[in-house]
């Protein structure tokens, strides 16, 4: 059996990042003999962590107010690795400065940048080449304290939301098993950030504002919707334009299709509207009226 | 129209068509991600539009449910 400084490990978030935080936790404790429990914050409708848990015989406590997650850390005496991934509880000051608390949090950007909210969608819509995965200290101030690991991945012409999200998620699971049996051995120093100048994004912000001229570049428009795209489970809704003739409609899918007309511009009809993406490639956006 | 479901299943996971349980996503065969993936196929195949209210278990839980679901939005 391993040694470890922690008593107990607790596992804060939801969604699937979580559900791999908990699968691999599970297995450290085999080793090391710490408590683990789940903190279930926030549910989302495909979380699977409920199901890991009982299957991994972890505790789930289930504290949906804020103020119960503050009481309850507040009170624990144990020496605590809080883990926290795809959780939208802020730690309070009272709560990360306990002594025998170390918090970590994972953030799906590379910090400094794009901090707060919907973070993947912010780096395909200022179109970035780059973005990756950040595992960080928390501190009261959101997203900003000390970096323990990064990992980069690329965002390309066609990369959604959705897309990057998993990919960074595939990345803090790499980044958790990189440095989690250090953290449990030893005091691990990270690194400080730059967050002088940096932007908060937050959960009422939506690139673009969620919508787009139909005057835009077929490029522009692709990227903003590709921004938006989470699924049927998104936090931005659909995308909205005006048609020529007035209507504002709202754009139930999207994606790029080989040219079909020699002829380039924009072609609105019924159901649709088809625009040049590039020499090869149209982009075919359906829509309907907006409710 | 039920081979081109099955066909989109197998693609994101061949075991899928086999799948005789009740809840693919939470048994572990699809996660959250390659869900958007087969509803968005599912979309463009059939030229429908699928409702988020759609996606629970109960439609989405099996190929069975998913073919219903197809035949009753068609």
């Amino acid at each position: 059996m391993g040694s470890c400084r922690f008593e107990q490990v607790i596992v804060i978030g939801c969604g699937n990042i979580v559900c791999t935080v908990l699968l691999y936790m599970a297995r450290l404790k085999e080793k090391y003999s710490f408590d683990l429990l789940y903190i279930c914050h926030e549910t989302q409708g495909l979380n699977a962590a409920e199901g890991i848990c009982r299957e991994e015989q972890i505790p789930i406590l289930s504290l949906f107010e804020r103020e119960g997650v503050t009481a309850f850390l507040t009170n624990v005496l144990k020496k605590t690795w809080v883990v926290s991934a795809g959780n939208y509880y802020i730690f309070p000051k009272k709560v990360v400065d306990k002594e025998n608390l170390t918090v970590t949090n994972f953030h799906n950007a590379l910090l400094p940048k794009y901090p707060g909210r919907n973070a993947p969608s912010w780096a395909i819509y200022y179109n970035e080449k780059e973005s990756g995965a950040t595992w960080h200290f928390v501190t009261s101030d959101v997203d900003a304290g000390r970096i323990i690991w990064q990992g980069k991945c690329s965002i390309n012409k066609h990369t959604r939301a959705y897309e990057l999200t998993q990919r960074i998620m595939e990345l803090a699971q790499q980044g958790l098993e990189s440095f989690a049996e250090d953290m449990l051995n030893r005091e691990v120093p990270g690194t400080a950030q730059n967050v002088c100048q940096r932007k908060m994004y937050y959960s009422y912000e939506v690139p673009g504002a969620g919508r787009f001229s139909l005057e835009d570049s077929a490029e522009d428009i692709y990227r903003l919707l590709r921004a938006m795209d989470y699924g049927k489970f998104g936090p931005f809704g659909r995308a909205v334009t005006q048609l020529p003739d007035g209507r504002t409609v709202e754009i139930t899918r999207y994606k790029p299709v080989p040219r079909s007309e020699d002829e380039r511009g924009i072609f609105v009809s019924d159901a649709q509207i088809v625009m040049s993406l590039d020499e090869q490639t149209d982009l075919l956006l359906k829509y309907k009226a907006k409710e | 129209m039920e081979e081109k479901i099955l066909k989109i299943l197998e693609e994101v996971n061949e075991e899928l068509p086999e799948y005789t349980g009740n809840n693919m996503l939470k048994d572990g065969l699809v996660n959250s991600f390659e869900l958007i993936n087969i509803i968005g196929e599912l979309e463009d195949a059939f030229d429908i539009e699928i409702d988020a209210s759609y996606v629970v278990e109960k439609y989405f839980g099996n190929k069975d449910r998913i073919i219903e679901l197809i035949r009753m939005l068609l």
